[in-house]
């Protein structure tokens, strides 16, 4: 039930949101506040109620939905999907806040954002297949939406090319799922799409495959994976900096989840099979996006850029299929989160006070904003993954993990690594250090109240789990163990 | 004596009347007469009173649907079919009816403009239907002949009834098309009666599996009867009257002929081909898959360049019929297909009338056009329509995604099933096509909830005449916008009654 | 030393991050991605002078359909 409740809190908050009268726009915030903070409540009783050590799925509930059809509605969270939903409801009330000064329907706005966040929660607590497909599928309207009618200059053009995108990899998996379903219903004569079900379910090296292709095309390009990741930098530049932060604090994990939950364990031979695809073109992505970050002239578009690079390292760990590279993945899952988040938020708050994102505008802000440029620091760090903030963690074990399976990509990536710093430092360099050239620079306002309250969690979680990442990897590790474990129990 | 006088010295037999078994087509009948003598004898009579006495006949035939429910049997000699194909049909039917019923009395005429639509819209709707029910539940070639020519004649009168040039192009257009077809149906059963002696579906079943049969003048009568057929659908290439005739034609009718026409022609389609001339499948699937294919694609394709939205409209019901036909083709051999088939005319029949009556509502908006020649349906006058009439545009918004096939909304479990149903019969590669067409559907879906939702209203909003109180127009939308919500959260109920409709009898 | 470093990582790499980003990202992949998105469009179009408005063109595609059809059920049953 507190499940349940958690999953759609965010819901029930966004048709408040909706009735509030629309000559009192300002209580909306209000109220998108209290739903999403009421959400990030119940998420740390789901925390506290989990019993660490356990590889199975807790806190779980079933019901019935279409039993015509063998669909029925089943949510759990295990050690993978639990640190999920809690960036999601952390990440969530920050993203309101973070749109407090928006003057431009908030009404709309903030009950997008909240029906964004029932739909990712939704996909991460899925334990149903066609229960996860519908929410996959539910994700793309808020977030059409959010983009195409609150964002920037090519905002349309943005917004269409995601969801366009994004559909016809959802389409295809569907596929992969009905076909899924069928053959189990031949083999067995039951109708089911529930997930424990399907696993058990033996299924042929080919039949894998094709499988497998088919939820490749949706997770390659939700992730995204080199080269399906064109739609991301024009959505993420074009869409308002809270969605953004939505977007890759949160959106961006479906798709690497969804290897992780689906791919992965239910087609072990097909995985082992696609692992030297996959692993290359993971690290296709992490040294071809940071290059081509290095080349970007506006920051929030080179943060995307990053982004997708990062991204490639988490594909990396969970393709290495072994132990320490699933951890990482997972643990570097919700450092990313946090890091992106904290980047993109700094960029909105200077692109509120400047009015652009263009790097060269920028220069010496040091002086003018220490202590943002204090924070700014030490979120880059930690995209940098220096060891001791979050990032490091994440990045080490997945790295350990390539390694360990087959050396030449964990080396490859390691030079992801250093371009990550080379481009991120750069970037920092030219905007924060060296002298205050510009007018218009010198007089913006530092952090303010409500931008400390933002970025202090933020701030804070990436120095505490990059110290003490413990907690995170002790519940984590019992089902990664088991998928682990899944993975090799088919494979030769 | 006179060979044909010697060949039949026995009376005709008649068969025996079922009058339960027909008396929602009864009600119907009745009903269009009565309003018909109304409309003659009382012409000065209301709007308002002619779609209450229309509405009371539906309601009666409905209840008759309702007393009948659970017949299950065969009349008038074969003649007729009461099964779950008839019974679902005959709900849609009815329910769209009432819809329809509730559009055409609310009209599209604007503020200041003359009420364009004589009332004998009224009776021809009934009339029309009657064609429609009476075709779902047809067991034997020549009564699927009579409907149908019952239920065109209706439709095209009702597409030019307007002082609108362009529809009355569209109703003489759809007229010399329809008979055209409608010869080809017709030939195509003069020769399965020659190959089987019969134009009753149960012995056409029983003699296809003849082998000593002549199959190959049975073959060409099934193409031509599905020329006819697939015609009445706006499949491809039988499709071209459609955009013409749907742009052309006053809104509620258009939005009744997306919606009906497509019910009753399906029903009909399964009935034939799935039921009777199953064991020909191996034959007849590949064409049927072929024609799917095309129109799926045709219509996706077509629909994204266009810039009107009825005719947008148009080709996007010419995809769905696309959907469709991928049902039918699974039909044969695996009964989801006939399931599938229906649940998606359920769904389909109130998401693409709720589209058209938003297109109604907004056509409503704006000063008095005298226009003689068309009315205007451009994509252009939905600009910022979410900032203008925010219900409206919500509703429009509802339709567009539920057509696109977005879960949890209704066209998704639509969707659903009939890729279900293609993948058990072993088409996985035709619902990959499904899964592209879909995705280009995207397309012109969203295009149009950019321009309601992401442009700005041009000109002066304010000054914008409002569309005037529109009652019957609100219920009809409010009906059909919960029913698509209302199905994609919670399809079981009219799931597990489609699967009833799998028994096909006759 | 430091000016063959420069030369390597800096210059060379770059004048190849400039490379991908133009010419792999913007030209190649995105190209890409846009023109199956033109393609449907010019399909689109092209289909549409087919259109012709012409009762006769329209009967004339009913009865190519219609002879496809039995053509087919008739030879290759």
């Amino acid at each position: 039930m507190l499940l349940t409740l958690t999953l759609f809190a965010p819901l029930a908050g966004a048709l408040l949101v909706a009735l509030v009268p629309a000559a009192r726009q300002e209580s909306a915030r209000l109220v998108a506040l209290a739903a999403s903070l009421a959400t990030l409540v119940l998420a740390v009783i789901l925390v506290s109620r989990f019993r660490t050590g356990e590889a199975g799925f807790q806190l779980g509930q079933t019901a019935e939905w279409v039993p015509a059809f063998g669909i029925s509605y089943k949510v759990g969270v295990d050690g993978v999907s639990l640190p999920l939903v809690l960036l999601t409801t952390v990440l969530t009330p920050l993203a309101v806040a973070g749109s407090w000064r928006m003057t431009d329907r908030p009404r709309s706005y903030l009950a997008l954002l909240l029906v964004l966040e029932t739909a990712m929660l939704g996909v991460f607590v899925s334990l149903d297949l066609f229960l996860f497909y519908v929410f996959w599928e539910a994700v793309l309207v808020p977030a059409y939406f959010l983009i195409g009618s609150f964002g920037g200059s090519r905002r349309v053009y943005a917004a269409v090319k995601f969801f366009v995108y994004t559909l016809s990899g959802g389409l295809l998996m569907l596929v992969g799922i009905i076909a899924l379903f069928w053959l189990h219903q031949q083999a067995t004569g039951t109708p089911s799409f529930d997930y424990q079900t399907l696993l058990d379910f033996d299924k042929a090296p080919t039949t894998q495959r094709w499988l497998f292709a088919a939820f490749f095309a949706a997770f390659a390009v939700k992730t995204p994976l080199w080269p399906f990741h064109t739609w991301l930098p024009d959505a993420y530049t074009e869409a308002p900096t809270t969605t953004t932060v939505l977007l890759a604090g949160v959106m961006s994990k479906l798709g690497v989840y969804g290897f992780l939950r689906f791919s992965v364990p239910l087609f072990p031979d097909a995985a082992h099979w696609a692992q030297p695809f996959l692993l290359t073109l993971a690290v296709i992505g992490i040294l071809y996006c940071a290059l081509v970050a290095t080349m970007q002239r506006d920051f929030k578009t080179l943060v995307a850029y990053s982004s997708v690079s990062h991204l490639g390292f988490i594909v990396l760990g969970i393709f290495a299929l072994n132990l320490q590279g699933l951890q990482g993945g997972v643990f570097y899952m919700v450092a990313h989160g946090l890091v992106i988040g904290g980047l993109f938020f700094v960029t909105g708050m200077l692109e509120e006070r400047r009015g652009t994102r263009r790097i060269e505008e920028f220069g010496g802000l040091q002086q003018a904003v220490p202590r943002m440029a204090a924070v700014m620091l030490v979120i880059t760090l930690g995209s940098i993954a220096l060891p001791g903030l979050v990032g490091f963690v994440g990045e080490f074990l997945t790295l350990l993990g390539a390694f360990l399976a087959h050396r030449v990509y964990a080396v490859l990536a390691t030079g992801g690594v250093i371009l990550g710093a080379v481009y991120l430092l750069w970037a920092y360099q030219r905007m924060w250090h060296g002298p205050l050239e510009r007018e218009e620079n010198a007089g913006i306002a530092d952090l303010s109240g409500r931008e400390w309250a933002i970025l202090a969690p933020l701030v804070a979680a990436i120095i505490v789990l990059g110290l003490f990442p413990r907690p995170v990897l002790e519940r984590v590790e019992p089902s990664v163990q088991r998928v682990v474990e899944q993975t090799q129990a088919q494979s030769p | 004596m006179h060979p044909l006088a010697q060949a039949n010295t026995q009376p005709l037999p008649l068969p025996q009347v079922d009058w339960r078994a027909i008396a929602p087509e009864l009600a119907l009948a009745v009903a269009g007469v009565v309003l018909l003598l109304v409309v003659a004898f009382w012409p000065r009579a209301g709007r308002n009173v002619l779609a209450g006495l229309t509405l009371a006949g539906l309601a009666v035939a409905a209840a008759l649907t309702a007393w009948n429910w659970d017949l299950q049997r065969v009349a008038f000699d074969g003649a007729v079919s009461l099964d779950g194909i008839t019974r679902y049909a005959l709900a849609i039917l009815l329910a769209v009816g009432v819809l329809a019923t509730l559009m055409v009395a609310q009209g599209d005429a604007r503020e200041g403009e003359p009420d364009d639509s004589p009332p004998e819209v009224f009776p021809l709707l009934l009339f029309a239907l009657l064609g429609m029910v009476l075709l779902a539940a047809a067991s034997d070639l020549l009564v699927v002949f009579i409907a149908l020519e019952i239920l065109s004649l209706s439709l095209y009168v009702l597409a030019g009834e307007t002082r609108r040039l362009a529809a009355q192009e569209a109703a003489m257009k759809y007229f010399l098309l329809g008979a055209f077809s409608s010869a080809f149906l017709l030939y195509g059963i003069a020769l399965c009666y020659g190959a089987t002696g019969s134009t009753n579906l149960l012995s056409i079943a029983r003699a296809s599996g003849d082998p000593t049969g002549d199959g190959t003048l049975l073959l060409a009568g099934v193409g031509l009867l599905a020329v006819g057929f697939l015609f009445k659908v706006s499949a491809v290439p039988f499709h071209m009257w459609t955009p013409d005739v749907y742009q052309g034609s006053p809104t509620p009718v258009a939005a009744f002929m997306a919606a009906a026409t497509k019910v009753a022609a399906f029903a009909v389609l399964l009935r034939v081909f799935a039921g009777a001339l199953g064991g020909l499948v191996v034959s007849w699937r590949p064409v049927i898959a072929a024609v799917a294919v095309l129109t799926m694609l045709v219509g996706a394709a077509l629909a994204v360049v266009q810039t009107d939205i009825k005719r947008m409209l148009a080709y996007s019901s010419i995809s769905h019929a696309g959907y469709l036909l991928v049902g039918v083709a699974a039909a044969a051999t695996v009964p989801a297909g006939i399931s599938a088939s229906m649940f998606y005319l359920l769904v389909y029949a109130f998401m693409v009338m709720g589209a058209f009556m938003v297109v109604q509502y907004v056509s409503r908006l704006g000063p008095p056009d005298d226009d003689a020649i068309r009315e205007r349906s451009s994509l252009e006058d939905y600009r910022g329509l979410a900032r203008r009439h925010p219900w409206a545009a919500g509703l429009l918004g509802v339709f567009m995604l539920a057509l696109t096939g977005i879960p949890p909304l209704s066209g998704f479990w639509a969707k659903y099933y009939v890729f279900l149903a293609g993948i058990q019969a072993g088409l996985t590669w035709l619902v990959v096509v499904a899964v592209i067409s879909s995705v280009i559907s995207a397309f012109f879906y969203l295009r149009v909830l950019v321009v309601a939702y992401l442009q700005e209203p041009a000109g002066d909003a304010a000054a914008e005449p409002a569309a005037g109180r529109t009652p019957a127009l609100g219920v009809a939308l409010g009906l059909a916008g919960l029913l698509t919500v209302a199905i994609g959260l919670a399809p079981e109920a009219l799931i597990a009654a489609a699967r009833s409709a799998e028994r096909i009898l006759g | 030393m430091d000016q063959v470093y420069e030369f390597f990582t800096v210059t060379l790499g770059g004048a190849f991050a400039a490379f991908l980003a133009r010419n792999v990202e913007q030209r190649g992949i995105d190209g890409a991605v846009n023109g199956v998105a033109e393609l449907v469009g010019d399909a689109a179009r092209s289909g549409r002078r087919l259109q012709s408005g012409l009762v006769r063109s329209y009967a004339l595609g009913v009865l190519g359909g219609a002879v496809l059809i039995v053509a087919f059920l008739v030879f290759r049953p």
